[in-house]
């Protein structure tokens, strides 16, 4: 059991100073007063190592000595958020729930100290520029403002985020983003990532002057076919675009006249009452990020077949059923990309007790991740149709977010406090079909379920050409567009020497066990 | 460990610091710096290669870096592996401050990105955790404002010791 651990933490040079490395010895540092050491750095560096920081931290370093006076005042990202300004997260909620008049008041103080923080600022170039505060075409002015002083220092990365609640109960008006700003800007525009987020759209027809910007992401704005055709016609180099619960027509085209798009990755969440998406002449098109509900439902004409999906399934209701979309994944969608490597499924919220009974193959899928899986009863099962319909798998990942009875709570309990888990002996092994390219499992938001277990020794049994299994802890929740956030919800859950002791016996040399 | 072994097939370059010391390393080992990269590649390798501005005990450090960052014989480096040199790596800059400032600057002069990286990352998680007074401590940086010069930088950033 020991050794394993070793395995586990690979720890080869745990005593390893480097300072001692060779046998030299690195002066001490005297008693006597000794030149500042920051002192032999060039400015570049400094100004580096400060961008690193948060702006707040980056700030009271101004006041270290002569030299450092200016150097927080060059940094190359400038968040201006909350987080900075006050030193703790705003909660949206208490801000909503707040008297108008209050609300204002701190709008206003906002306002004011990003005026005095770009006032102060003496650098030359801004590479990442970011907004995130409650505000309102009110103080329009201020923000176009900003953005110019964005424009003026070059920037590639921009966000302005200025969300409060949800679009369909807004009672204030958007902020217009000021596109015209980079058309005045012309070819100068070194944009190339743009993310808004309640901000109103109207691209003009015939703009140019986000000629280099590769990636853009709306959310929470109206978009009309209009809007769509202007910012593919006005961003030649768009690459990735992403539609966050945007108010949509039924049907969106995408295509862009007589060229090509260079469109790479696409994302539509949420956008109601879109139903239907057409896109025309993407050869370059690899990458889709789409609700279940739209399953059929994206057209791809003269475009290039993708090798990546992303889906998230719909919450359901009387229109939408997840059994269904779990049988279009597993039945249908391997049909309809037949070159698809990389599938992730989303399944927020939603039970599944039926395994669709027909399944069609993936031949080239290498990469699956089921995030946010919930369904305890169908788990083994399901993941072994999975499995089955995908036989050329290499990785697989899944996010276990599973909901127990209060009899498998107890279970869990024992588990955790020491009891031996023996149930999994019971598994009839050999009812489930064998793999014979997966080569590794991450299993995250792994607490010590009994049927995480389970699933543990399915997979260490069956796959048999697994080299490497991770046991995390830690759930991810899919934030879109290839991000995630980590959150550690079961920091009372098993600790690791408890999953060491079960799982250990069961796995075999060929495999390494990674607990995190 | 010594500074003298070298593998029977591999090229090796020799490298000489500030006071004089040489060390022989692998030539593929030793391209991880962009600087050296550009000497052997025109055609340095013969002699020595000197690397003035660095004294023996950092290029020490830095050749241990090279030899845990020269690209793997066999191809792509796996998950574990990088695993293990990202745990590597935070143990590597473990050190005292002095010593940290110093792999810093040889990572500058030897455009060495990686390194770059892991250094300045470090010295900003010592700017995040600690107190002015307590920067000014652990770098030796002497307080030159006046009074009344640090009064008014101070009141400018008033907001952030709110």
């Amino acid at each position: 059991m020991e050794r394993k651990r070793e395995e586990i933490r690979p720890e080869g040079s745990v005593n390893y100073i480097p300072k001692y490395c060779f046998g030299f010895s690195v002066p001490e540092i005297d008693s006597a007063p000794v030149a500042d050491l920051t002192g032999r750095l060039p400015e570049d560096i400094l100004s580096s190592i400060i961008s690193l920081i948060s702006m707040r931290e980056a700030a009271t370093t101004s006041i270290l000595s002569k030299r450092w006076r200016y150097l927080s005042k060059t940094s190359s990202n400038l968040d201006l958020d909350p987080k900075n300004m006050l030193g703790y997260f705003l909660s949206l909620n208490h801000f909503k729930s707040q008297h108008p008049q209050w609300k204002e008041k701190q709008r206003g103080r906002f306002v004011r100290w990003a005026n005095h923080i770009l006032e102060l600022y003496v650098g030359k170039k801004v590479d990442s520029f970011r907004v995130e505060y409650p505000l309102g075409s009110d103080h329009g002015c201020d923000v176009d403002r900003w953005i110019q002083f964005a424009i003026d220092m070059q920037v590639q990365n921009l966000s302005i985020n200025l969300f409060e609640h949800h679009l369909s109960d807004l009672s204030r008006e958007l902020y217009k983003f000021p596109y015209w700003l980079f058309d005045q800007a012309g070819t100068q525009s070194k944009i190339k990532h743009l993310s808004l987020n309640f901000c109103s759209q109207s691209i003009p027809a015939n703009f140019n002057g986000l000629n280099s910007l590769s990636s853009l992401s709306l959310t929470n704005t109206s978009l009309s076919q209009e809007n769509v055709d202007n910012i593919l016609n006005g961003c030649p180099s768009l690459e990735w675009f992403t539609m966050n619960k945007c108010r949509c027509p039924l049907l969106l085209k995408l295509s862009s006249g007589c060229r090509f798009l260079r469109l790479r990755h696409l994302r539509i969440f949420r956008c109601d009452p879109l139903e239907k998406v057409e896109i025309h002449d993407a050869m370059s098109i690899a990458s889709i990020e789409y609700d279940a509900k739209m399953f059929g439902q994206v057209l791809l004409k003269n475009c290039a077949q993708l090798v990546r999906i992303c889906t998230t399934f719909t919450l359901p209701n009387l229109q939408y059923d997840p059994g269904t979309q779990m049988t279009y994944i597993l039945g249908t969608l391997a049909k309809d990309y037949p070159l698809l490597e990389t599938l992730l499924v989303v399944i927020p919220l939603v039970q599944i007790d039926i395994i669709p009974k027909h399944l069609t193959t993936f031949t080239r899928l290498k990469l699956l991740k089921l995030l946010g899986v919930r369904f305890r009863k169908i788990l083994l099962d399901l993941t072994s149709a999975f499995l089955e319909a995908a036989p050329s798998l290499v990785e697989l990942e899944m996010d276990l977010q599973l909901p127990c009875t209060d009899e498998e709570k107890i279970e869990h309990q024992k588990i955790v406090d020491g009891a031996d888990y023996t149930e999994h002996k019971k598994i009839p092994l050999k009812e489930y079909r064998q793999h014979q390219c997966l080569k590794e499992v991450v299993l995250r938001g792994f607490c010590g379920y009994p049927i995480q277990f389970d699933l543990a020794v399915l997979l260490l049994k069956n796959a048999h050409l697994l080299e490497k299994m991770r046991i995390v802890r830690e759930v991810t929740v899919y934030s879109g567009d290839g991000e995630c956030l980590v959150v550690d919800l079961y920091k009372d859950g098993i600790k690791q020497e408890q999953i060491l002791k079960i799982l250990g016996p069961k796995v075999p040399f060929t495999v390494n066990l990674v607990l995190e | 460990m010594s500074s003298t072994l070298c593998c029977s097939f591999a090229k090796n370059v020799t490298l000489r610091s500030s006071d004089g010391q040489t060390f022989e390393v692998e030539e593929a080992a030793a391209q991880v710096s962009q600087t050296i990269k550009r000497m052997i590649e025109d055609g340095c390798t013969g002699s020595v290669i000197p690397v003035p501005n660095l004294t023996g005990p950092v290029l020490a450090l830095v050749i241990e870096y090279f030899k845990k960052h020269s690209p793997p014989s066999d191809g792509c480096p796996t998950a574990l592996l990088e695993m293990e040199i990202k745990d590597w790596d935070a143990k590597f800059v473990a050190v005292d401050n002095d010593t940290l400032l110093d792999l810093t600057l040889a990572a500058h002069y030897l455009e060495i990105q990686g390194l770059l990286d892991l250094t300045c990352h470090r010295v900003a998680d010592i700017l995040n955790d600690n107190s002015v007074e307590k920067i000014r401590e652990i770098f030796h940086i002497k307080n030159d404002f006046t009074p009344e010069e640090e009064a008014e930088e101070r009141s400018k950033i008033q907001w952030a010791f709110e």
